[in-house]
């Protein structure tokens, strides 16, 4: 397996579209570059590149890969080598476990009229907004 | 459980310290509201030892060690195993500011909080690194 260098993770971060958190809050020194990107979900990847590494090994690239970056090793070395932001299709259409509707926001939304299939896929600000809405028209 | 009210727990702040210290938690609210508690820092850290619990898993390879912590999704490297705790500690310390500044309010890391306050409730190095990996040394391989 094909494994990387901070500078490919860097080059991988810069073609995903993250942003650099200047320096982690309230730390002086920081040992790690922290990267995140807010995907349309809600959700928030975080990334961390650490300064004094000089690759990475395969396991631990394959955890990277799934949880810090999610896309898979090509997507990861299709941003790297040909600058193609990888598009996360797998990973969208899979609901979160933490994105999951609140069980009494769903209920109230279908106790004022809401049809399930209209519930279906909305994130909690969504159904949140949705909510606002309902109870309170303008 | 004690109960106060603000304006109470303001005038007699010194005792509902000194009853939080000793195991008893202290409500603290407005009008019929509970909006606080102020509780022992050791007990609530007992709790949440037992609530979220941390297994770091480590790879060595033949260019050093690598410790991956699956909890807050972090990792450390180094060419030596205390190397590589070093700068997982560090990568830990630096995902808790991340996340208190803002990263808790994504839902997919919204879960981390009760690891994330085990490290913030550790107060210094030494102690996030028991928090971290436990304070006793495995035993080695016979």
């Amino acid at each position: 397996m094909r494994t990387p260098r901070p500078r490919d993770l860097r080059r991988f971060c810069v073609v995903d579209g993250r942003e650099r958190v200047a320096d982690a809050p309230g730390r002086r020194v920081s040992r790690h570059e922290v990267w995140t990107k807010g995907l349309p979900d809600g959700r928030t990847l975080h990334t961390a590149i650490s300064k004094g590494c000089d690759e990475y090994g395969a396991p631990l690239f394959a955890r990277l890969l799934k949880s810090q970056l999610q896309v898979t090793a090509a997507e990861f070395w299709s941003a790297v080598d040909k600058g193609e932001p990888p598009q996360r299709q797998e990973v969208q259409r899979s609901r979160p476990r933490g994105d999951a509707l609140p069980f009494a926001l769903a209920a109230r939304l279908l106790a004022g009229g809401m049809a399930q299939s209209e519930l279906a896929g909305l994130t909690e600000a969504e159904a949140l907004r949705l909510l606002r809405e309902l109870e309170h028209p303008e | 459980m004690v109960r106060w009210l603000m304006s109470e727990a303001r005038k007699d702040f010194s005792t509902l310290v000194e009853r939080a210290s000793r195991g008893e938690w202290q409500l603290v609210g407005r009008r019929a509201r509970d909006e606080v508690v102020i509780a022992g820092a050791d007990e609530i850290a007992d709790l949440l030892a037992v609530a979220f619990p941390f297994a770091p898993e480590v790879f060595v390879e033949t260019t050093g060690v690598e410790i991956w912590l699956p909890e807050l999704e972090v990792y450390g490297q180094g060419s030596t195993l205390d190397a590589a705790k070093d700068d997982l500690i560090e990568a830990a310390l630096d995902f808790v500011g991340v996340w208190e500044a803002g990263l808790r309010s994504a839902p997919n890391q919204r879960q981390k909080g009760g690891h994330v306050r085990r490290v913030q409730l550790a107060r210094d190095q030494t102690r996030v690194a028991d928090v971290l990996f436990g304070s006793t040394p495995c035993d080695p391989p016979r």
